[in-house]
């Protein structure tokens, strides 16, 4: 081989250098790397896995694809929650001429839904305070 | 057994099962079986990608499996409507590029000892060139070659790779890789001249 040759054909394979990749037919080798590779990328497929949505519960794929939205409905639920028990809480210091006397009736026990209600008062006074209060929208009783 | 895309005989976007884009379809559900195909199929490609720059076994191998794992890591972006070997080559040459940076700044005593010897080689008509001295300065030559032009002539007339193989994996024509395993020969001949012209 000579430099008579053609410009742009092969240079001879004596000159080239040695590739540090060995060639197909070395299987044991190629094995090797695959087994290798593979081992490596046990872990992501493994992640990759829990994420497929055939193989996650309902739940977990809604969790995953509407994260933001998700992220939302549990602020609302947390504020309808914590309006929920502020207004139990106003409803402990309730006045006594919410209650119907129909309630009363009902209860037939003035002094036990008197106590119920939070209210330490006499429970004479209170049937009073409620008839006083039933009377004027017609004279329930 | 086949270790390079050149003899698996798939094709892009059909509706082959065992086509790249069925395979990486799988592969984004977590399918190992379909990774391992993957990986199989394009295991010899991206070595011989990452010996385009990288010159030690050693490396090549850190830098393929890299590849793989960086892939796998980044699948579930990936639009399988696209041809898979452009995209896992572009993977494989950023993995190898940031190799070599990493290798010129903390450099080896072998590395250094194989510049010093290509920067000693007498570049005078010498009568009798060493086999080994051309080699080396005929790597030195192809390392400066610009990448894409390095890397086919490396994948075609180093690795054996056919030339339309070598371009689906660099997402060219084949005729552009041909182009550039041309002007490739032609400089590497150039960089040879003056050692050779009293030798032939």
């Amino acid at each position: 081989m000579t430099m008579r040759d053609h410009p742009a054909d092969p240079l001879p394979k004596e000159w080239l250098p040695e590739s540090p990749v060995p060639p197909d037919e070395d299987v044991a080798y190629w094995e090797r790397r695959l087994e290798r590779v593979m081992a490596e990328a046990e872990p992501q497929l493994r992640r990759q896995r829990r994420r497929d949505p055939s193989r996650i519960s309902w739940v977990e794929a809604l969790a995953l694809r509407w994260r933001p939205a998700a992220a939302t409905g549990l602020a609302l639920a947390a504020a309808m929650v914590l309006a929920l028990v502020g207004s139990s809480g106003r409803r402990a210091g309730v006045d006594p001429r919410a209650i119907t006397l129909s309630a009363v009736v009902g209860e037939g026990e003035p002094e036990a839904l008197w106590r119920a209600a939070g209210l330490q008062a006499d429970p004479t006074l209170a049937l009073i305070a409620l008839e006083s209060e039933a009377a004027p929208r017609g004279g329930r009783r | 057994m086949h270790w390079s895309a050149a003899t698996s005989g798939r094709d892009e976007g059909t509706a082959d099962p065992a086509s790249d884009a069925a395979l990486a379809r799988r592969v984004q559900l977590g399918d190992r079986e379909a990774f391992e195909c993957l990986a199989r199929r394009y295991l010899r490609a991206v070595h011989a990608v990452a010996a385009s720059f990288l010159q030690e076994r050693p490396d090549v191998e850190d830098a393929a499996q890299e590849t793989f794992l960086r892939a796998l890591e980044a699948i579930r972006d990936f639009d399988t409507k696209r041809p898979f070997a452009p995209w896992l080559y572009q993977i494989a040459r950023n993995v190898s590029r940031n190799h070599l940076k990493w290798k010129r700044r903390h450099p080896t005593e072998s590395m250094v000892a194989v510049e010093e010897r290509v920067a000693a080689a007498d570049p005078s008509p010498a009568a009798g060139v060493e086999q080994s001295e051309l080699r080396e300065i005929l790597s030195a030559a192809i390392a400066e070659l610009p990448e894409r032009r390095r890397t086919a002539f490396r994948l075609v007339d180093i690795e054996g790779f056919p030339a339309t193989e070598a371009a689906r994996l660099m997402g060219l024509t084949p005729g552009a890789v041909r182009a550039h395993v041309h002007h490739a020969r032609r400089v590497l001949r150039g960089a040879l001249a003056p050692l050779l012209k009293d030798g032939g």
